[in-house]
């Protein structure tokens, strides 16, 4: 919130500036959170607090009643992983409007199911995906595998093909501020991006190999970053109305169990949380829902990654 | 409403920070538009570090702009080359060798053939790319002493008499060695990699021998640990990506409680590298199985150690 002065209200005489100064008010926030006792005759003060509620009026976004929430979330779309038995797990597959969270061990087929929802959104439903890799694991050639099977090691790649691969779009990213970068030029209708766009699907992978680096220790700002990449994926999220897909790690917990990385704080981050475990064995994947809004938890699925 | 992010992206010292936040700048949509003058007065600051906050902002070009397709990205991996080993059953489980632009972790028991296969692709790098080497240069960092100068020159004398224009020496002297002794040098030798790599354009990879050593021991925080391996793997991967390099890291391996094998430094290392390759013992010979990779199937082959190097 930026000092009240530099908002450029007619009202702000220099009668009005000087009762704020004595009251140690400076920005909106102050303002609103003291209780005036003194000075609020003043027909001046009046007119400046009504110029300012008027403004806060237009700021904050328009009150909704359940019914109208109600008809939003029936009428939200849903995207497809490629996985049926993962789509008819999640009703449907990942809605609009939300964040799922797969998490995790090494190699359990995050960054495969990453990749093989973006093969299925951009190839079957035909919209754009915006994949940011902050773990140096996206295979455009894996991808292509599984937009197109076995057929496609071979020369030709159909047209439809190369269209599909051409509206996934790449962004590598090192650190938690090339990753606040990328992801606040995705919210920021203003920039432009490149070819004709629908995005309706965003993947980070992996976020705790850029956040984890800055929390805990010495580090003041970690949290804060870490909040920050929360605010900015819930506002992509529910005001672009775009499917959110993320990925965290697990770490070690008490008695040799695993759980998933970044703390407790970002555990209300994600609406739907699952649980990804490899079967090396018979190269299966077993996912189970930890976390959702509005279905039960610990059912499962298992399914495999063909092998192309 | 976008707010641009919390003042918290533009990294600035803490006396500042709250200086800012103290007046009432707690995004960056709130200093948009502040001039120098204001923001000087209002935070208490000199004018020379109100100008160095404004500037700040806006510094780095729209990342959208350089975007790259996935199309993009699979036609400069199918022209890109690969390291060779040496051993045909080992290229095929690497997916035709060692790539560059991602990070390959080799772990295995002592006396498995890390060290060796780190120094025969120290020497195969340098080979020309029909030979399955990438023209380049190598940088070894050895952090446990396990490099050995007499083994690297057999391997090169085998290399030489293949390729007659490239010399006993110069191969040898074409990789760059450091030799680290503890985890802060470890840490500031891979900071300042990349100083060094602006000046020597021709390194094409980077070996690690071992990561572990120097973290295992002594590092009683293992929080910090940690956030320690983290920050240098995304390092490394930055390094990677922008000196188009392969990047090799070496790891031991530690056992669980029923006395299963499984790579060291824990489970939060296991998410850094882009693909991990065990080397075992499995019926009298070495073998080589590719764990993990995000595009590769899991393979295995067998190898051996030979006088000349690695081979079939």
């Amino acid at each position: 919130m930026a000092p009240l002065r530099t908002l450029g209200f007619a009202s702000l005489t220099p009668r009005v500036l000087e009762f704020l100064e004595r009251n140690k008010i400076v920005t909106v926030g102050d303002f609103v959170s003291q209780e005036l006792d003194s000075g609020v005759e003043d027909p001046e003060i009046q007119k400046f607090k009504s110029e300012l509620a008027t403004f806060l009026e237009e700021c904050h976004g328009k009150w909704e009643n359940g019914d109208e929430m109600l008809q939003k979330n029936l009428q939200a779309g849903s995207l497809s992983t490629g996985f049926e038995s993962l789509d008819s797990l999640l009703k449907g597959g990942l809605k609009d409007g939300t964040i799922t969270e797969l998490v995790g061990p090494s190699s359990s087929g995050k960054t495969q199911l990453c990749m093989h929802s973006a093969a299925c959104v951009a190839y079957h439903h035909k919209f754009s995906v915006a994949y940011v890799d902050a773990s140096s694991s996206f295979s455009a050639e894996r991808v292509l595998q599984m937009m197109c099977g076995r057929r496609c090691s071979s020369i030709a790649i159909e047209d439809d093909v190369k269209e599909a691969m051409r509206r996934i779009f790449c962004f590598k990213v090192y650190d938690v501020h090339g990753l606040l970068e990328v992801l606040h030029s995705l919210y920021d209708p203003a920039s432009s991006f490149p070819g004709p766009v629908h995005l309706r699907l965003v993947i980070v992978d992996c976020l705790a190999s850029v956040l984890s680096p800055i929390l805990g220790g010495n580090n003041a700002q970690g949290h804060t970053l870490m909040m920050s990449v929360a605010q900015i994926l819930k506002s992509i999220a529910i005001n672009r109305n775009i499917c959110v897909l993320i990925t965290n790690n697990t770490v070690a917990a008490e008695d040799e169990e695993l759980k998933p990385a970044l703390g407790e704080s970002w555990k209300s981050v994600p609406h739907v949380r699952l649980m990804l475990a490899k079967d090396h064995d018979n190269n299966s994947c077993t996912v189970t829902l930890l976390k959702h809004t509005s279905l039960a938890c610990d059912a499962e699925v298992t399914f495999c990654f063909d092998r192309g | 409403m976008d707010d641009g992010g919390s003042i918290a992206r533009l990294g600035l010292p803490p006396y500042l920070r709250s200086k800012l936040l103290a007046c009432g700048y707690s995004s960056i949509a709130d200093l948009h538009g502040a001039s120098p003058l204001d923001l000087a007065r209002d935070a208490s600051i000199s004018s020379d570090e109100a100008l160095s906050v404004l500037r700040r902002i806006g510094a780095t070009p729209a990342p959208i702009a350089g975007a790259k397709t996935a199309w993009d990205l699979m036609s400069f991996d199918r022209s890109r080359s690969r390291i060779g080993t040496g051993c045909s059953g080992l290229d095929r489980v690497f997916g035709g060798g060692v790539a560059s632009k991602e990070l390959t972790e080799i772990c295995g028991a002592p006396g498995i053939g890390k060290t060796q296969l780190g120094m025969q692709l120290a020497i195969n790098v340098q080979l020309p790319r029909s030979l399955g080497g990438l023209n380049g240069h190598a940088v070894y960092i050895d952090t446990e002493g396990s490099f050995m100068m007499e083994r690297v020159l057999q391997m090169a004398q085998r290399s030489a008499l293949v390729t007659p224009d490239q010399s006993v020496e110069s191969l040898l002297s074409h990789i760059f060695y450091f030799r680290v002794f503890d985890s802060t040098e470890q840490i500031a030798t891979i900071n300042s990699l990349n100083k060094f790599l602006e000046e020597h354009k021709e390194v094409k990879l980077l070996v690690i021998d071992s990561v572990t050593f120097h973290f295992r021991q002594d590092f009683h925080d293992l929080a910090l640990r940690a956030r320690l391996l983290n920050s240098m793997a995304q390092k490394l991967m930055a390094l990677a990506h922008h000196h188009e390099l392969a990047v090799v890291l070496v790891n031991q391996v530690t056992t669980k409680g029923n006395g299963e094998i499984r790579p060291a430094l824990g489970e939060s290392w296991s998410h850094a590298c882009t693909n991990r390759v065990i080397l075992r013992w499995e019926g009298g010979k070495r073998q080589a199985c590719m764990f993990k990779s995000p595009s590769l199937p899991p393979a295995k082959s067998s190898f051996s150690i030979t006088t000349r190097g690695i081979g079939e």
